[in-house]
């Protein structure tokens, strides 16, 4: 080992392309549980036997050894390697306080070129009270939790939901490695493989969704059910207005002969459509209305043309019995004054319908 | 980084105190040491001299002679109320002579070299007898670490 060691040395001080003394990376050794290790350094006790002591079995450290080589000089990049800095680190350490603490719930598979696997869980936890204070007279409460991220070793393995799969995130530890070291044998190469939880899921699911998914689809149901309601009453008003005027067609049917009420919707019609107009026109252009509309309605009744049919000749007859029903004598006059106008005329023109046929 | 530093610490020491490798120690190890662990929250930090078969005997008398660095280390961790790492006693006693496990995980003395006895540690070994020259390099992870380092090197024209 020591003249592979001077050899390569040799080589290395023909070939002086880099400054410096770190140009030698180290590398990493695989993963092992180092917590007995690390316990008999520190409590003086002997390292139980592999696989068979209380501490292994309790106390799970995986780790790894990281080997940095000392060289004979400071400066001098070619100088002999006269020793190893061994660092003995467990990877769970890198892993605590990393995250924001809305992160909780995250699995980290660490993975290396030697065919090992390991998965943490990065957890929240509340690690202690600051400060609690009850004194005789008042009782003072200030206790505020520090929440941090811890990782929990779970076991070797890959042991991370399996149906997170799509949302994997992988870097690899090679910043303290060379690129020549990481090509060779017998050192790890690590990376991590990060996967959400359930947990993590659950973390992030809030109300609010479901809030303004209900809100917006009860906005959608009022107008609906407005749409709906508006549309009901329409349609009852419209069956209504229909009878309506269905009855009051099949009244003035009977009371009026076809040719008279064909004349009289024809009139009121033709009223409707340019008389409305031209008085609308009218009322705005003199700011109300005029006195010649007033004059108007009030003279209307004897200005428009009577609805009457000319009948060369005719001949009425009067039922007597009708008009001797009528007990008023008023009505007698005023009827044989209507025959005498029409027969003095040349004739017969009605006024009043009280029954007549035609001859 | 940390480990880097403490490599250089070690090389700069050599200088420091006029002393040749593999016979080199830091002067208070744990200061710079404790600030490492803490820094980078790494558990262990060994240095193992690499110590040729013709280096051995000279090797041996030297741990024998500068034991005392283990002192030191307690000292500083009591005065840090490290104690659980700093327990301070002068019954110290090492192996005087580099050695291994064999097979069955007995110990023997280690042969042939060359040999990567464990010099300065941190925190210091409240068992020193149980880490103080055990040769690391018998030990088949470091062996394939420290040739892959020497493998490594060996390419340094490509690097």
């Amino acid at each position: 080992m020591s003249s592979v060691v001077k050899n390569n040395h040799h080589h290395c001080q023909e070939n002086k392309s880099k400054p410096g003394f770190l140009f030698v990376e180290g590398a990493l050794s695989p993963l092992e549980n180092f917590a007995a290790h690390i316990h008999a350094i520190e409590n003086a006790e002997p390292l139980p036997p592999v696989g068979n002591g209380l501490i292994e079995a309790t106390i799970q450290e995986q780790g790894s050894v990281y080997v940095q080589p000392v060289f004979g000089s400071v400066t001098d990049s070619t100088s002999d390697i006269t020793g190893l800095v061994h660092t003995l680190f467990a990877w769970q350490h890198f892993m605590d306080n990393i995250l924001p603490s809305d992160a909780q719930g995250v699995y980290v598979v660490l993975k290396n070129t030697c065919g090992q696997e390991a998965t943490y869980k990065v957890m929240g936890e509340k690690v202690s009270l600051s400060s609690l204070y009850c004194g005789l007279w008042s009782v003072k409460m200030n206790a505020s939790y520090r929440f941090n991220l811890k990782a929990f070793y779970m076991g070797l393995g890959d042991l991370h939901e399996r149906h997170w799969d799509h949302l994997e995130h992988d870097f690899v530890v090679s910043n303290i490695v060379s690129e020549a070291s990481m090509e060779e044998d017998g050192h790890c190469v690590y990376s991590f493989s990060i996967y959400p939880s359930d947990e993590l899921r659950d973390v992030w699911r809030a109300l609010t969704p479901l809030f303004f998914s209900v809100t917006a689809a009860g906005a959608f149901f009022l107008i609906a059910i407005t749409f709906i309601t508006y549309d009901r009453y329409v349609i009852r008003r419209n069956e209504k207005m229909i009878g309506q005027a269905a009855r009051t067609n099949k009244i003035v049917a009977s009371l009026f002969p076809s040719n008279v009420r064909a004349r009289l919707l024809a009139e009121d019609d033709k009223e409707g459509e340019s008389g409305t107009q031209t008085r609308l026109k009218d009322f705005l252009a003199n700011d109300g209305p005029s006195k010649a509309d007033l004059e108007l309605e009030d003279n209307e009744a004897y200005k428009t043309r009577p609805i009457a049919d000319l009948f060369p000749e005719c001949s009425v007859r009067i039922l007597m019995h009708e008009l001797l029903a009528n007990r008023s004598g008023r009505s007698i006059a005023y009827l044989y004054s209507l025959l005498a106008l029409g027969f003095v005329c040349g004739y017969c023109r009605i006024h009043v319908l009280v029954e007549c046929q035609r001859t | 980084m940390a480990t880097q530093n403490i490599a250089a610490t070690i090389s700069g020491a050599a200088v420091s105190t006029n002393s040749s490798f593999p016979t080199v120690s830091v002067p208070l190890f744990e200061i710079t040491g404790y600030m490492a662990r803490h820094e980078a929250s790494i558990r262990m930090i060994s240095y193992t001299p690499l110590v040729t078969e013709q280096e051995r005997i000279e090797w041996q008398s030297y741990a024998n002679d500068h034991i005392g660095w283990i002192e030191e280390s307690r000292a500083f961790l009591v005065g840090k109320q490290d104690t659980a790492k700093g327990t301070n006693s002068n019954n110290i006693s090492v192996r005087p002579f580099i050695w291994q496990h064999d097979g069955t995980g007995s110990e023997i003395a280690a042969y042939p070299g060359p040999y990567l006895p464990v010099w300065q540690t941190t925190p210091p070994p409240a068992a020193p007898d149980l880490f103080i020259n055990f040769n690391m390099l018998s030990v088949p992870y470091v062996y394939d670490l420290f040739r892959t380092i020497v493998v490594t090197r060996g390419k340094c024209d490509d690097v």
